[in-house]
């Protein structure tokens, strides 16, 4: 593992079995993490973007251990920690820490803030005493753009936007390094979310943190995140910087979901070209190349070659069995 | 930031008219709170309403007479009493009223402790049924099976039978009947919060399960267990009138309101008052409660969505 | 076909539209005066962010409103009717054959035990009397083209003159009316590009994907060739590229259907993706309108501003984002005057007394700013 990778993630393959029949038996799969390896570097907002069903969700549920892989590695700081059981377990949990994207339902709606942020505090047993707890959670809620007397309110009597600054103290409160963020502004209104990010970028720079961002908002990636990853079917079909990878994808979905984006510019209308057909279902995943049912490029190669990862440019990786050029090319 | 959070007081207005609507769209709700409210008033004065050893005592010369100036049955065949009665004499001579009085605080103390022990049991294995999951779950669940498939009144009869006519043994008995209603309404709620966000993200911060379970879990099931509550201690009266009233009680001078009619009933047309009245204070009490529980459901319920 | 120069008519006017919540913590202001309106063959934008009304504008047109909201004021203008000042009786039939609305969440809206074909007969055979001409004039349609093709044969000759002779009030025998709608609504599904219509036709909701269920909303509201289609954030709930594919289908329609489109989003992309005009809204009121690529070159209300300075975009990094400070306003405790001032950078003396009124800053182009006049 390099030297500047805080937490790298190998062959991590997450599946979840469909039961049935009389007896409970295991009928199939439901492939949501598909061997996805990635390494996330100190410092930097890597972000995951993909449609619904993609597994981005569970990707991020299993770096933090809400659910369990059922292979792979997944290494923070050197040590695997999905091989790490209870008590070995929380010193990670406090420095891995994860914010929902439904900042309403991820707050127990019986706790008042005080209560929230301490609790964690109270967990790892971070602070020694009751004041000490407090006078940390006034700060936090400061940092956060908050007011002390918001404290003693409760989580239905905020709105949105600071609800889900709320969760982000929260995640803070125990000092950790590394955030997993899924889909933190979604549910927000736009001017909401900018002074969200904005938030973000701001603590980020503040507390040193690494973030693993999860979005379905293209725009929102890429105002945030220095590196990219697209998900398809359970797999990163690229990986790469953000502006590269923007500007010039190297793989056929990165390219579909990038013309697929409406921009709010009139003038920059274009003929949206959209992918035909639907996404199918991670229990039956296509044979070879996953994308090949959609793609404008397929050929009959696609269907029995299963595309490694290959370095189309510097530090840009694609899972594509060609090098295409999609300026010039039209898709069928 | 200009944030405008509606005051606090405003929300507590809100929901106080939602509570008088509530009592307006439906005045079976006040009527049952009303008669709820009422019942456990009585329970608390009656040591100062009524001597509380005076069921004890007997007055045979007084037995089954009837005396009240507002009222008569029309019924040629009625002793009358020496002295004014406001619900005549039982057939022990005793003042009929005042064994009532006595009586209520009885039978809602039996309700209470079931109702408490049998939710504190619900707790107990619902959640560890449902947390614990695998093994224990299905042992528990099949254990719960087997208690519902015996009728009621028939477990309580035999519990009775074999332990003995006392008090706690009655309470012990309705418990029976009542526990795996309790562990199964827990066990539920419990697996249905067990997969809400905020469970997960508590999980994920690195609380532990006992933590989960008691400090947020459980806290957060409470309004069905309360419903449940409230609407069970009616019924755990009728259940305790009804296995007094076949017998099984410790003193045929218990004042418990099912016990007092069952003196009653062999007297029905000579006294009818002896099981009229401690009928419609069961009747009564036991509808308070009901309605009381069933407005409870309607005002915690939705307001959770709201 | 439809331009949007094609000036005229309006389909839909709302003028001074107030609307009140009932609710135990107060009383809503939802709506402050909204007037707006869609002109034939246009495609208009309705934008806000939550709480700005968009959806009970939406829902008032509709006569959707819940029980405990109040329309107190303004009139809503459909087809030459005020939909709020006639008897109910008036306004079914005008609504039924003059609009049509498609929702966020078509599963919902799709009844699961039946064929989604059968449901699109159910709207039609609602009243045979109002949707005769419209099965009529699609098998009409049909036959034209059949006509132009080759000869028609004798049965089609005679039935054409039979169906040209259909007095208008005259509703068809069942037979023969189910026999048109069926073949119409089949043809509707083709229309919104669904593969296979014949086969879609027999199919159940749940067999289809999000995208598809939305076509079909799409087309059972088109059915009935309404005057006015309001789409309710109809690609809210829909990943990115099947949002395309609706987005896609609906310029396309633009061009071939004599239906306007009230769309009504929180996404500013897609309405520059596919909207003439834009109305944007803003705590119960329209705050401006202008014509789409003038919006978003000139927007002038400080409020449409600040939106999209905060908007991020896929195309380019826009260092910090700029915010508008605050949040949206209880509007049970609605701010004073203008409902902006107090988040707006720009606000002054004026802007707390009293609403500003409408005024057409630039030609075709309505701000509700005391910046402007007013």
């Amino acid at each position: 593992m390099q030297e500047s990778e805080l937490l790298r993630m190998e062959d991590v393959f997450t599946w979840f079995p469909i039961k049935g029949g009389i007896l409970g038996r295991t009928q199939a799969y439901v492939k949501a993490v598909d061997g996805v390896t990635l390494a996330v570097r100190k410092g930097e907002t890597l972000g995951i973007v993909g449609e619904s069903g993609c597994g981005k969700t569970t990707l991020a549920r299993t770096v933090v251990r809400l659910v369990e892989p059922m292979r792979g590695k997944v290494v923070f700081g050197g040590t695997d920690i999905l091989k790490l059981k209870g008590g070995r377990l929380k010193p990670f949990r406090r420095k891995m820490q994860m914010v929902f994207q439904d900042p309403y339902a991820s707050l127990d709606p019986r706790q008042n803030v005080r209560s929230a942020l301490t609790e964690p505090m109270h967990i790892h047993g971070i602070v020694s005493s009751k004041e000490e707890a407090d006078k940390r959670a006034a700060e936090l809620v400061r940092v956060v753009g908050l007011n002390p007397d918001h404290l003693s309110r409760f989580p239905h009597e905020f709105s949105g936007g600071q609800r889900q600054r709320i969760a982000v103290a929260r995640a803070l409160a125990v000092n950790p390094e590394f955030l997993v963020l899924d889909e933190p502004t979604s549910s927000l209104d736009v001017s909401v979310q900018a002074q969200i990010l904005n938030l973000l970028r701001d603590l980020q720079k503040e507390f040193g943190l690494t973030y693993l961002f999860i979005s379905h908002n293209l725009a929102v990636v890429r105002q945030m995140c220095s590196r990219t990853g697209v998900m398809y079917l359970g797999r990163l079909v690229e990986v790469g910087p953000t502006e590269s990878l923007f500007e010039r994808p190297r793989h056929p979905y990165t390219e579909a979901l990038l013309s697929s984006v409406p921009l709010p510019d009139p003038s920059k209308r274009r003929l949206l070209a959209p992918l035909e057909g639907d996404v199918p279902s991670p229990i039956t995943i296509p044979s070879g190349c996953r994308f090949r049912t959609r793609c404008g490029y397929a050929t009959e190669r696609c269907s029995v070659e299963t595309p490694p990862a290959v370095e189309r440019a510097p530090d840009q990786f694609a899972e594509c069995l060609y090098d295409i050029d999609f300026s010039r090319k039209t898709r069928r | 930031m200009s944030e405008i959070v509606p005051p606090a007081e405003a929300r507590r207005s809100a929901d106080l008219r939602f509570a008088l609507h509530l009592f307006r769209e439906n005045p079976l709700v006040l009527a049952g709170l009303v008669l709820s409210v009422g019942s456990i008033a009585v329970a608390l004065l009656s040591p100062f309403l009524v001597d509380p050893t005076s069921w004890q005592i007997t007055h045979p010369i007084l037995k089954n007479c009837w005396n009240n100036p507002l009222f008569g049955w029309g019924n040629a065949n009625i002793q009358a009493c020496p002295s004014p009665y406001a619900l005549g004499t039982d057939s022990f001579g005793r003042n009929l009223l005042q064994m009532i009085v006595l009586a209520i605080p009885v039978d809602l103390q039996i309700a209470l402790e079931v109702v408490l022990s049998a939710v504190t049991i619900g707790i107990v294995f619902g959640a560890t049924a449902s947390y614990a999951g695998g093994i224990a779950d299905e042992v528990i669940l099949r254990v719960t099976d087997i208690f519902l498939a015996v009728p009621g009144i028939l477990l309580a009869i035999v519990f009775m039978v074999v332990f003995g006519r006392t008090i706690p043994v009655l309470t012990g008995a309705v418990v029976l009947i009542w526990w795996p209603t309790y562990v199964r309404l827990v066990r539920s709620q419990v697996l249905s919060e067990k997969e809400k966000p905020y469970v997960e993200s508590l999980r994920s911060i690195g609380a532990g399960r006992l933590r989960l379970l008691f400090r947020h879990i459980v806290p957060n099931s409470i309004y069905p267990l309360l419903v449940q509550a409230t609407l069970d201690i009616g019924s755990v009266i009728l259940t305790v009138s009804a296995l007094t009233f076949i017998g099984l009680s410790p003193s045929p001078l218990l004042p418990e309101l099912g016990n007092l009619a069952s003196l009653g009933s062999q007297y029905f047309f000579t006294a009818p008052w002896l099981i009229i009245f401690p009928g419609l204070t069961i009747l009564l009490i036991s509808l308070g409660f009901n309605l009381l529980g069933d407005g409870l459901r309607d005002i915690l319920d939705p307001r959770l969505r709201r | 076909m439809k331009g949007t120069q094609e000036s005229g008519q309006d389909i839909l006017t709302v003028k001074d539209l107030r609307v009140n919540f009932y609710t135990f913590a107060g009383q809503v202001k939802a709506l402050d005066g909204v007037n707006l309106s869609v002109k034939r063959g246009e495609v208009l934008g309705l934008v806000g962010e939550s709480g700005s009304g968009k959806s009970v504008t939406a829902l008032s047109i509709e006569g959707l409103l819940p029980q405990n909201a109040e329309v107190v004021g303004g009139q809503i203008i459909l087809g030459g009717k005020d939909l709020l000042a006639e008897k109910r009786g008036e306004i079914r039939t005008a609504r039924l054959r003059e609009m049509a609305m498609v929702f966020q969440d078509p599963l919902t809206y799709l009844n699961p035990v039946l064929t989604v074909g059968s449901q699109i007969l159910e709207i039609l055979e609602t009243d045979r009397r109002v949707f005769t001409p419209v099965v009529v004039a699609a098998r009409l349609e049909d036959l034209e083209k059949a006509g132009r093709k080759g000869s028609l044969t004798e049965e089609q000759a005679r039935e054409k003159g039979r169906l040209e002779a259909i007095p208008p009030q005259h509703a068809l025998g069942k037979r023969e009316f189910s026999r048109l709608a069926k073949a119409y609504s089949v043809a509707i599904l083709g229309k919104v590009r669904l593969p296979e219509p014949e086969r879609m036709f027999k199919m159940y909701p749940f067999e289809l994907s999000g995208g598809m269920r939305q076509r079909t909303m799409i087309a059972m509201a088109l059915v009935r060739r309404p005057a006015l289609l309001i789409a309710d954030e109809i690609t809210t709930a829909l990943d990115v590229t099947v949002q395309a594919q609706i987005l896609k289908l609906l310029t396309e329609l633009k061009t071939q259907i004599d239906t306007s489109i009230l769309l009504i989003t929180h996404d500013l992309a897609v309405v520059a993706e596919v909207c003439d005009r834009v109305a944007v809204m803003y705590a119960g009121n329209i705050v401006e309108v202008a014509e789409v690529n003038e919006l978003f070159k000139n927007p002038l209300h400080p409020y449409t501003q600040g939106l999209l300075a905060a908007i991020p975009r896929p195309d380019a990094v826009r260092g910090e984002l700029s915010s508008i400070k605050g949040s949206v306003p209880n509007l049970i405790y609605p701010p004073s005057g203008c409902r902006f001032h107090p988040r707006c950078p720009s606000a002054f003396e004026k802007c707390p007394l009293s609403k500003p009124p409408l005024v057409e800053a630039r030609p075709g182009h309505f701000v509700e700013c005391f910046l402007y006049g007013g």
